[in-house]
């Protein structure tokens, strides 16, 4: 049965993790999943458009939300702050009739309606909840035996409780990810919290500080990689992960891996087609550390 | 009708390790284990209450009110910041000071720090308009999107929580702070210059967006959604600060393009220097930038969007 | 052994960080004295000013209107034993500074659209917090007024003592409790607010740190100390938890309604709610003990449980609208439109005290004056507090602009410090202080509301006991002067003895029930007899009493002598 979604990557999926992008199409096609990418979405507006104005953050994500309404499908996201905004977003434009109305003044220019009948989702919840553990285990080639995960699981996808629900427990359901695939967890003091994304530019130390705590940790625990749902934490680990090592005064080598790339070597997908090449950390000795890819591969 | 009422059955011990420092004797601190009777709904403070009262140990500790006012009791069970007056009582308990203030013995911390901070945020309405007498003209919807943060009871569970916060030089003043601060700066009364005092003495634009302090506050207040957000709202402006200034350049490259490229963003809110230009190349080489991404356009963007921007602009 | 104790000076000494001592110091400095404010807990934290929740703000712009307002202070909240004139005063401040100040300071009083959120009753309340609270803001904008003003606070510092020079009181000793600290503070004038909720029974609404540390100290400095037998006790506080005895099921009506919560017995027989059992009057808390203390002889309930109260009687959708304890059913995992929850007693507030002249809140010893619920002059409540501490801070201002630097009474400085520093010593086979505090506690609650000479007496001994058998065997567990929660518990449970004595000797002496205290051996209102002041004194260990009558200029009792419990206040 093909499963079809609207796909928003967001813009580190389409410009800094393209790599996301690419490994996510691979996994999902592997799975008879159908993406079909928004035209012209727009910006959730990360932590920024909150910021502006209820109504820059509302009219932003409900035309997001709406252009996936339109093709009749649940809206798929591969970023955690993008999750967030679009959850927030679409479950107060589902409960409040003022804002729904002034947001749909706006977007009837671009003929665009928020009707409020579809849901978001990360394709982490794909993975777990619409395909089911059944299925990910049929798929299985490489058990990832042998590889020792720290799964990293960023704010946005547990917190704020209210935007979440029990979803707010996702803690357990990455961890039985990787178990899924074969994969040793690595237990962590961190792994739940702030990778420090929305201040790095800014305030670099804070962020590398945040970081390279829960980095050390997972590489004190044994970690011969990291696993993330979202980019916006890969990008904190792996692309600043030279300068975490300079702050930190010890080498890492720490692999980052999005969640899809995890599931991409476990049903046997290649390097090339998860784009492992594209990280500023090297995976080949994560790689050979899974017996049957280090051969396969 | 008869009367119900949970049931007051309950029966085993509560096992409790309270951590033990005094730091005019100790040199590290210890873990020190008692086992209390279990009672019927017994909150944290009933189990310390007991090893005080009916162990007669010496534990330092704050039972101030004992009813979720003061704020005095926060504590850490098993790793999360809890008020010992509200939270129930688990039958395996480790208890310890919350993180992020000096210990002044055991369970009591020091709130010095926190009160000098309060006292640099300016923590009264500063009127310049006249009062005009009581009841002043003011109105229900004026004060609901502070609502909740009238709910603070400064227990500084979040800012024991804060990832920020507990990173002693930067400068941030933590989220207790830009409660209180918050409440101030969103009255209709208030002339003093909050959007200032946010970003240059509360540091606001350091927040993280983590939502700990949410995660852990008593009292439940949506503390990033309605405290931090409205005021980086109204410093985001005037901000001189790195943080204020990667604000203004994320919205107008999001205004104006509809998508939004972080390299472009770091360009345009003036980050430079060897560290960043490292970076870039880095980028580079692994194919994340190019010269196109950070200097192009990125896109056309919506008119339904940039509506609201220009909306915004006019009502801050 | 004795060390050099650093003095602290200053104007005025305000000791006590509530409604009445941080109005008392705010208004001292702005009569340009410098202050000093020692607080036992933290400033605006500590005590019982935060939990004010509905605020009466009473219409007086008639003839009418007033009396009805007097009427509420005087027969139903102090049953006559107050001075009325200051019943006036106080009352006049209310409506036209009290709310008015806090608006100005930033207190945003409750709206319903753009008209104050009073309630409709009779007795109209404001609130400052969306669910009924109000104390813990009105406390927090008077903390900040403070820090504003740069007045030096002491936090977390016990006074342990007045200290005097030819009997003008000159300041006091102050153990500093976070560090262990002995100083002094040399003032021209002191201002004594430390409250009127005393954690002196096993069920009890005040905290830990109150003692009774004001009264105590003094009686000991040879004050007058008045109707001190005279405790509030509220029925409709939480059985379970134990630390939630201080959560109370309010009796009055809910903001914006007429709806009054109710009790029901152990056999599930509604016994009390105000609009049907005390409709005319606006006190129902002394009416809801005499109807407790019925369903108790009856066998239908106990003073610590076996009766419950609560709201399923209307839509969970109005408490939880405007009553800030409706979260604890939530918390507890109690649905309130559904469940009731268990009550038992708690001694809720002193009303007697310090014997105060309300002019100028003075005590009898020069130098001394009193504010908020620790005199006796009137029950307390937030708004009469901050009066007081307008009052008295103002008048220690005036007094210290006209004083000299006073001497310093050395020997009374070093003899505190030897009884202080006495039992900071380690000892594993001591009497552990809080077994002292407990066993007061436990005597006090035995007492508890239904009093006789029997029992009284036997209270006495017991109290006795506790002084000649227990006190001399302290012994605390460590002897670090840091957070000693034992050394703490040995100073407290040294006021404790002496209040308690005091309050169980002026019962003795009063020959009558009235408002919430009952004597089953004297079971009638006595108003030809008993409409006095019962005031005490002790000199060294000796008790002096005397009585006086109480000035009636504007309400008076219609019956001479009534039977207790057909009294309506």
């Amino acid at each position: 049965m093909n499963r079809r979604y609207a796909y928003f990557p967001g813009c580190s999926a389409k410009g800094t993790c393209q790599e996301l992008d690419v490994s996510t199409a691979a996994v999902a096609n592997r799975f008879g999943i159908e993406l079909s990418p928004l035209e012209n979405p727009g910006c959730t507006g990360a932590r920024e458009f909150r910021a502006i104005s209820e109504l820059v953050h509302l009219t932003a994500n409900g035309r997001i939300i709406a252009k996936a309404e339109r093709m009749g499908r649940d809206l798929v996201v591969v970023c955690d702050t993008c999750l967030l905004n679009l959850v927030e977003a679409n479950a107060k434009l589902k409960a409040d009739a003022e804002w729904r109305r002034a947001v749909n003044d706006a977007l009837s220019a671009e003929g665009l309606e928020f009707k409020g009948t579809i849901a978001v989702k990360h394709f982490l919840w794909v993975l777990t909840d619409d395909l089911g553990p059944d299925v990910l285990r049929k798929n299985i080639v490489r058990p990832l035996r042998g590889l020792k995960v720290a799964p990293f699981y960023g704010c946005h996808i547990q917190r704020p409780v209210a935007a979440h629900g029990s979803r707010a427990e996702e803690k357990p359901a990455l961890d039985r990810l990787c178990e899924l695939l074969g994969a040793t967890v690595v237990q962590y003091e961190g792994a739940s919290r702030c990778c420090g994304f929305h201040v790095v530019a800014a305030e670099e130390k804070i962020a590398l500080n945040m970081s390279g705590s829960h980095l050390g940790n997972a590489k004190d625990g044994g970690a011969h990689c990291v696993v993330t749902p979202c980019p916006l934490c890969h990008t904190v680990f792996d692309a600043y992960q030279p300068d975490i090592e300079r702050a930190k005064n010890r080498s890492l080598g720490l692999p980052i891996l999005h969640v899809s790339q995890m599931v991409g070597l476990a049903i046997g997908l290649s390097a090339e087609a998860l784009a492992l090449s594209r990280h500023v950390v090297e995976c080949g000795d994560m790689l050979a550390h899974i017996p049957q890819a280090s051969g396969a591969a | 009708m008869s009367p119900s009422s949970k049931p007051t059955s309950s029966s085993g011990t509560i096992r409790v390790r309270i951590r033990r420092f005094d730091p005019t004797v100790d040199a590290v601190p210890r873990f020190e284990q008692f086992e209390v009777p279990a009672k019927p709904l017994m909150r944290i403070i009933d189990v310390l209450d007991c090893v005080h009262e009916d162990l007669q140990v010496d534990i330092g500790y704050r039972w101030l009110c004992t009813s979720k006012k003061c704020g005095t009791c926060a504590v850490k069970v098993n790793g999360t910041p809890k008020l010992a007056c509200w939270d129930e009582a688990l039958p395996d308990m480790t208890v310890e000071p919350i993180d992020n203030v000096p210990v002044v013995r055991d369970l009591v911390t020091s709130r010095a720090e926190y009160q000098d901070m309060l006292a640099r945020v300016s923590p009264l309405l500063v009127r310049k308009r006249d009062y005009p007498g009581f009841p002043e003209p003011i109105t229900e919807t004026q004060f609901a999107s502070t609502v909740h943060l009238r709910d603070c009871i400064q227990c500084l569970a979040c800012q024991s929580a804060c990832p920020v916060f507990a990173q002693k030089d930067s400068g941030f003043a933590g989220p207790a702070i830009l409660v209180q601060l918050s409440d101030l700066a969103q009255d209709p009364r208030d002339d003093a210059d909050r959007a200032d005092l946010a970003d240059r003495v509360a540091q606001v634009f350091k927040c993280v967006s983590c939502y700990e302090c949410e995660r852990v506050c008593p009292t439940e207040i949506p503390i990033v959604g309605e405290a931090i957000e409205p005021l980086k709202r109204i410093a985001r402006r005037s901000g001189a600060s790195s943080g204020a200034r990667r604000a203004r350049a994320f919205w107008e490259i999001a205004r104006d393009e509809g998508m939004v490229n972080g390299a472009k963003v770091a360009l345009r809110a003036g980050k430079s220097g060897l560290g960043a230009l490292a970076l870039g190349f880095r980028l580079w080489r692994r194919g994340k930038i190019s010269f196109a991404s950070v200097f192009g356009k990125g896109g056309s963007g919506s008119d339904a969007v940039r509506r609201a921007h220009q909306a915004s602009e006019k009502r801050p | 052994m004795v060390e050099e104790v650093e003095v602290v000076e200053t104007d005025v000494l305000v000791i006590g960080g509530g409604a009445a001592g941080a109005n008392a110091a705010v208004k001292a400095a702005d009569q340009g004295a410098r202050v000093v404010l020692v607080v036992k807990g933290l400033l605006g934290k500590s005590g019982c000013s935060i939990f004010a929740s509905h605020i009466p703000y009473h219409d007086i712009s008639t003839e009418q209107k007033s009396r009805d307002r007097l009427a509420y202070a005087i027969r139903y909240y102090n049953h006559y034993l107050t001075d009325q004139e200051y019943c006036k005063r106080a009352s006049v401040y209310m409506r036209t500074e009290f709310f008015v100040e806090l608006e100005r300071l930033g207190i945003y009083w409750r709206r319903d659209g753009d008209k104050l959120n009073a309630t409709a009753a009779r007795t109209p309340t404001l609130v400052a917090h969306k669910q009924g609270a109000s104390g813990v803001l009105i406390m927090d904008k008077r903390r900040r007024q403070i820090f504003d003003r740069a007045i030096p606070v002491y936090e977390e510092c016990a006074v342990t003592s007045l200290l005097q020079d030819n009997g003008r009181v000159v300041g006091a000793t102050v153990l500093d409790l976070q560090r262990g600290r002995f100083f002094a503070v040399s003032a021209k004038a002191v201002v004594l607010a430390a409250g009127h909720s005393d954690y002196l029974s096993t069920r009890s609404t005040g905290t830990r740190e109150q003692s009774a540390d004001g009264v105590a100290m003094a009686i000991r400095a040879g004050a007058e100390v008045a109707n001190l037998e005279i405790q509030w006790w509220h029925i409709s506080d939480v059985l379970a938890p134990k630390s939630w005895m201080r959560y109370h099921i309010y009796p009055n009506p809910l903001m914006g309604t007429e709806e009054t919560s109710r009790v029901y017995n152990s056999d599930g027989e509604m016994f009390f709610e105000q609009k049907t059992h005390n409709p005319g009057t606006s006190a129902p808390y002394i009416h809801q003990l005499r109807l407790l203390a019925q369903q108790v002889k009856a066998g239908k309930a106990r003073w610590d449980g076996g009766y419950y109260s609560g709201f399923t009687h209307i839509p969970a959708d109005t408490v939880l609208k405007y009553q800030h304890q409706a979260k604890i059913w939530g918390k507890l995992g109690l649905d309130v439109g559904k469940d009731l929850l268990e009550c038992g007693i708690t001694w809720h507030m002193r009303q007697g005290g310090i014997n105060v002249s309300t002019e100028r809140m003075e005590s009898n010893l020069p130098g001394l004056f009193i504010a908020g619920g620790l005199g006796a002059h009137y029950l307390g409540g937030v708004g009469p507090s901050s009066y007081d501490g307008k009052v008295a801070g103002e008048s220690a201002a005036a007094l210290a602009a006209e004083s000299s630097k006073p001497a310093m009474p050395r020997a009374m400085l070093d003899a505190e410090q030897r009884r202080v520093f006495g039992f900071l010593k380690a000892d594993s086979a001591g009497v552990r202080p809080m077994a002292a505090k407990l066993r007061i506690r436990e005597l006090m609650w035995e007492l508890g509301y239904v009093k006789n000479e029997q029992k009284l007496n036997a209270a006495l001994d017991g109290i006795v006991a506790v002084r000649e058998q227990m006190v001399p065997k302290f012994g605390l567990q460590s002897a670090s002067r840091a957070w000693n929660t034992g050394w703490m518990d040995a100073l407290d449970a040294c006021s404790m003895i002496d209040a308690t004595e005091a309050m169980v000797r002026s019962a003795l002496l009063r020959k009558e029930s009235r408002g919430p205290f009952y004597r089953e051996d004297y079971p009638y209102v006595d108003n030809e007899n008993w409409l006095r002041k019962i005031i005490l004194t002790r000199d060294g260990n000796e008790w002096k009493s005397r009585t006086e009558p109480y000035a009636l200029p504007y309400l008076k009792p219609e019956k001479s002598r009534e039977p207790f419990f057909e009294a309506d206040f």
